[in-house]
Protein backbone atom coordinates (compact mmCIF):
# COMPACT_ATOMS: atom_id res chain seq x y z
CA UNK A 1 0.00 0.00 0.00
CA UNK A 2 3.06 2.27 0.28
CA UNK A 3 2.97 5.10 2.70
CA UNK A 4 -0.27 6.56 2.31
CA UNK A 5 0.02 10.14 4.07
CA UNK A 6 3.41 10.80 1.91
CA UNK A 7 2.31 9.53 -1.35
CA UNK A 8 -0.90 11.63 -1.06
CA UNK A 9 1.64 14.80 -0.08
CA UNK A 10 1.52 15.05 3.83
CA UNK A 11 4.33 14.76 5.98
CA UNK A 12 3.41 13.07 9.74
CA UNK A 13 4.05 15.34 12.57
CA UNK A 14 2.82 12.83 15.05
CA UNK A 15 1.00 9.81 16.01
CA UNK A 16 -0.46 8.83 19.56
CA UNK A 17 -3.25 6.40 20.65
CA UNK A 18 -6.64 7.79 21.52
CA UNK A 19 -8.13 4.88 23.27
CA UNK A 20 -5.46 2.46 24.53
CA UNK A 21 -8.00 0.32 26.46
CA UNK A 22 -10.10 -0.29 23.63
CA UNK A 23 -10.47 -3.27 21.99
CA UNK A 24 -11.09 -1.10 18.75
CA UNK A 25 -7.63 0.12 19.46
CA UNK A 26 -7.17 3.53 17.25
CA UNK A 27 -4.55 5.49 16.94
CA UNK A 28 -4.87 9.68 15.54
CA UNK A 29 -2.50 11.26 13.17
CA UNK A 30 -1.21 14.46 12.70
CA UNK A 31 0.27 15.62 9.47
CA UNK A 32 1.30 18.33 7.74
CA UNK A 33 0.77 19.53 4.03
CA UNK A 34 3.61 18.57 2.29
CA UNK A 35 5.39 20.53 -0.71
CA UNK A 36 4.77 18.24 -3.37
CA UNK A 37 3.87 17.96 -7.28
CA UNK A 38 1.99 15.45 -8.64
CA UNK A 39 1.85 14.94 -12.45
CA UNK A 40 3.17 12.95 -15.17
CA UNK A 41 6.69 14.24 -14.08
CA UNK A 42 5.57 14.02 -10.46
CA UNK A 43 8.79 15.63 -8.20
CA UNK A 44 8.69 15.60 -4.62
CA UNK A 45 10.42 19.04 -3.89
CA UNK A 46 10.22 18.87 -0.18
CA UNK A 47 9.27 16.26 2.02
CA UNK A 48 9.97 15.53 5.56
CA UNK A 49 10.56 11.92 7.08
CA UNK A 50 9.88 13.16 10.92
CA UNK A 51 7.93 9.91 12.22
CA UNK A 52 8.11 10.64 16.02
CA UNK A 53 5.59 7.77 17.11
CA UNK A 54 4.83 9.18 20.35
CA UNK A 55 2.26 6.79 22.00
CA UNK A 56 1.14 7.96 24.81
CA UNK A 57 -0.56 4.31 25.67
CA UNK B 1 -31.69 -17.63 5.89
CA UNK B 2 -30.15 -14.74 3.84
CA UNK B 3 -27.92 -11.72 5.67
CA UNK B 4 -30.87 -9.24 5.11
CA UNK B 5 -33.12 -11.36 6.60
CA UNK B 6 -30.58 -12.01 9.62
CA UNK B 7 -30.41 -7.71 9.75
CA UNK B 8 -34.51 -7.85 9.95
CA UNK B 9 -34.32 -10.20 13.03
CA UNK B 10 -31.62 -8.94 14.84
CA UNK B 11 -33.47 -5.60 14.79
CA UNK B 12 -36.61 -6.72 16.41
CA UNK B 13 -34.11 -7.61 18.85
CA UNK B 14 -32.80 -4.38 19.13
CA UNK B 15 -36.00 -2.80 19.15
CA UNK B 16 -36.73 -4.41 22.55
CA UNK B 17 -34.07 -3.25 24.53
CA UNK B 18 -33.31 -0.18 22.33
CA UNK B 19 -33.92 2.01 25.50
CA UNK B 20 -31.39 0.46 27.67
CA UNK B 21 -28.69 0.75 25.24
CA UNK B 22 -29.27 4.21 23.78
CA UNK B 23 -29.63 6.02 27.69
CA UNK B 24 -26.03 3.94 27.94
CA UNK B 25 -24.28 5.09 24.96
CA UNK B 26 -25.38 8.76 25.57
CA UNK B 27 -23.68 8.60 28.83
CA UNK B 28 -20.41 7.39 27.50
CA UNK B 29 -21.26 9.88 24.21
CA UNK B 30 -20.28 13.01 26.52
CA UNK B 31 -17.65 11.53 27.77
CA UNK B 32 -16.66 10.56 24.24
CA UNK B 33 -16.77 14.18 22.98
CA UNK B 34 -14.94 15.71 25.61
CA UNK B 35 -12.24 13.02 25.24
CA UNK B 36 -11.57 13.57 21.30
CA UNK B 37 -11.70 17.05 21.63
CA UNK B 38 -9.29 17.09 24.39
CA UNK B 39 -7.08 14.83 22.30
CA UNK B 40 -7.71 16.95 19.19
CA UNK B 41 -6.70 20.11 20.95
CA UNK B 42 -3.43 18.67 22.51
CA UNK B 43 -2.13 17.35 19.24
CA UNK B 44 -2.99 20.59 17.45
CA UNK B 45 -0.59 22.65 20.26
CA UNK B 46 -1.33 26.07 19.35
CA UNK B 47 -2.17 25.91 15.56
CA UNK B 48 -4.25 28.83 14.90
CA UNK B 49 -7.84 27.16 13.37
CA UNK B 50 -10.26 29.82 11.52
CA UNK B 51 -11.91 27.02 9.39
CA UNK B 52 -12.41 23.63 9.71
CA UNK B 53 -13.94 20.59 7.67
CA UNK B 54 -14.53 16.87 9.05
CA UNK B 55 -14.37 14.76 6.14
CA UNK B 56 -16.99 11.94 6.85
CA UNK B 57 -18.95 13.94 9.26
CA UNK B 58 -21.39 10.84 10.37
CA UNK B 59 -23.95 12.29 12.56
CA UNK B 60 -22.22 15.70 12.99
CA UNK B 61 -21.85 15.22 16.91
CA UNK B 62 -17.94 15.12 17.13
CA UNK B 63 -17.72 18.09 14.19
CA UNK B 64 -20.27 20.69 16.22
CA UNK B 65 -18.05 19.43 19.70
CA UNK B 66 -14.36 20.09 17.74
CA UNK B 67 -16.07 23.37 16.12
CA UNK B 68 -17.15 24.71 19.57
CA UNK B 69 -13.85 24.14 21.27
CA UNK B 70 -12.23 25.74 18.75
CA UNK B 71 -14.40 28.98 19.16
CA UNK B 72 -15.39 28.47 15.40
CA UNK B 73 -18.75 30.37 13.99
CA UNK B 74 -21.14 27.93 12.70
CA UNK B 75 -20.30 29.43 8.99
CA UNK B 76 -16.68 28.26 9.76
CA UNK B 77 -17.53 24.63 10.40
CA UNK B 78 -18.06 22.55 7.07
CA UNK B 79 -18.98 18.63 7.33
CA UNK B 80 -18.87 16.69 4.60
CA UNK B 81 -20.76 13.09 4.38
CA UNK B 82 -21.56 10.18 1.65
CA UNK B 83 -24.50 9.72 3.72
CA UNK B 84 -26.35 12.57 5.31
CA UNK B 85 -28.53 11.26 7.99
CA UNK B 86 -32.13 12.12 7.40
CA UNK B 87 -32.95 12.23 10.89
CA UNK B 88 -30.33 14.72 12.31
CA UNK B 89 -29.97 18.28 11.95
CA UNK B 90 -26.17 19.66 11.53
CA UNK B 91 -25.23 22.84 13.15
CA UNK B 92 -22.96 23.41 10.81
CA UNK B 93 -22.76 23.47 6.62
CA UNK B 94 -23.17 20.17 5.59
CA UNK B 95 -22.44 19.20 2.04
CA UNK B 96 -22.70 15.64 0.58
CA UNK B 97 -20.06 14.29 -1.61
CA UNK B 98 -19.35 10.90 -3.52
CA UNK B 99 -16.39 9.98 -1.13
CA UNK B 100 -13.57 11.21 -3.13
CA UNK B 101 -14.00 14.60 -4.90
CA UNK B 102 -14.35 17.53 -2.35
CA UNK B 103 -16.49 20.55 -3.24
CA UNK B 104 -14.57 22.95 -1.57
CA UNK B 105 -11.95 25.55 -2.90
CA UNK B 106 -8.65 24.98 -3.53
CA UNK B 107 -5.93 25.81 -0.04
CA UNK B 108 -9.33 26.58 2.10
CA UNK B 109 -9.08 25.03 5.14
CA UNK B 110 -6.58 25.54 8.25
CA UNK B 111 -7.46 21.72 9.93
CA UNK B 112 -9.44 18.81 8.27
CA UNK B 113 -10.40 15.82 10.01
CA UNK B 114 -10.77 12.21 8.67
CA UNK B 115 -11.89 10.17 11.86
CA UNK B 116 -12.75 6.45 11.67
CA UNK B 117 -13.19 7.24 7.70
CA UNK B 118 -10.58 5.38 5.88
CA UNK B 119 -11.46 2.14 6.36
CA UNK B 120 -15.12 3.25 4.51
CA UNK B 121 -13.42 4.75 1.60
CA UNK B 122 -13.35 3.32 -1.81
CA UNK B 123 -10.67 5.01 -2.61
CA UNK B 124 -8.52 6.37 0.35
CA UNK B 125 -5.89 7.53 -1.64
CA UNK B 126 -7.94 9.42 -4.07
CA UNK B 127 -9.96 11.06 -0.98
CA UNK B 128 -6.28 11.98 0.66
CA UNK B 129 -5.21 13.82 -2.26
CA UNK B 130 -8.82 15.74 -2.33
CA UNK B 131 -7.81 17.11 1.45
CA UNK B 132 -4.40 18.15 0.84
CA UNK B 133 -5.82 20.03 -2.41
CA UNK B 134 -7.95 21.86 -0.06
CA UNK B 135 -5.98 22.71 2.99
CA UNK B 136 -4.02 25.64 3.39
CA UNK B 137 -0.19 26.17 3.00
CA UNK B 138 0.01 25.47 6.61
CA UNK B 139 -2.96 23.49 7.32
CA UNK B 140 -3.18 20.04 9.18
CA UNK B 141 -4.86 17.16 9.12
CA UNK B 142 -5.39 14.36 11.69
CA UNK B 143 -6.61 11.01 10.88
CA UNK B 144 -7.99 8.61 13.11
CA UNK B 145 -8.29 5.42 12.57
CA UNK B 146 -8.20 1.44 13.90
CA UNK B 147 -5.98 -0.38 14.63
CA UNK B 148 -6.79 -4.09 13.54
CA UNK B 149 -3.55 -6.05 14.12
CA UNK B 150 -5.08 -9.59 12.85
CA UNK B 151 -7.57 -11.26 11.04
CA UNK B 152 -10.04 -11.38 13.79
CA UNK B 153 -9.92 -7.81 15.18
CA UNK B 154 -10.62 -6.83 11.07
CA UNK B 155 -13.66 -9.15 11.02
CA UNK B 156 -14.69 -7.79 14.42
CA UNK B 157 -15.00 -4.29 13.19
CA UNK B 158 -16.29 -5.43 9.69
CA UNK B 159 -19.20 -7.53 12.05
CA UNK B 160 -19.69 -4.33 14.91
CA UNK B 161 -20.10 -2.14 11.20
CA UNK B 162 -22.60 -4.38 9.85
CA UNK B 163 -24.52 -4.73 13.41
CA UNK B 164 -24.14 -0.30 13.67
CA UNK B 165 -25.47 0.51 10.35
CA UNK B 166 -27.75 -2.56 9.43
CA UNK B 167 -29.42 -3.51 11.95
CA UNK B 168 -29.17 -1.01 15.40
CA UNK B 169 -29.59 2.01 13.09
CA UNK B 170 -31.00 2.13 9.35
CA UNK B 171 -27.99 4.17 8.07
CA UNK B 172 -27.48 1.72 5.13
CA UNK B 173 -26.04 4.37 3.13
CA UNK B 174 -22.96 3.90 4.79
CA UNK B 175 -20.87 2.07 2.52
CA UNK B 176 -19.01 -0.91 4.79
CA UNK B 177 -15.64 -2.63 3.36
CA UNK B 178 -15.51 -6.09 4.23
CA UNK B 179 -11.82 -5.45 3.41
CA UNK B 180 -11.22 -1.97 4.80
CA UNK B 181 -9.62 -2.49 8.22
CA UNK B 182 -5.96 -2.50 7.99
CA UNK B 183 -3.52 -2.36 11.28
CA UNK B 184 -1.13 0.90 11.88
CA UNK B 185 1.75 -0.57 9.78
CA UNK B 186 -0.17 -1.98 7.11
CA UNK B 187 -2.09 1.39 6.44
CA UNK B 188 1.45 3.10 6.80
CA UNK B 189 -0.33 6.14 8.09
CA UNK B 190 1.28 6.55 11.77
Amino acid sequence: MGNMLEKAGFKIDKTVKTEPNNPYDPFMTLSSKANISFGNNAKITSISKVRSLDFVA
Amino acid sequence: MSNDEIYKELSKFFEKIRPQIDNSFATDDEKRFQRRVGQVKDILGNKKVEIFTDVGCGDGEITSAIGSALKLKKDKVTGLEVYIRPDKTYPFTIKQFDGVKIPLPDNSQDLVTLFTVLHHAENPDGLLKEIRRILSPNGKLIVREFDAKNDSEKLFNVVMDEMLYKVYTSYDGVPVREDGYHSCSEWEIC
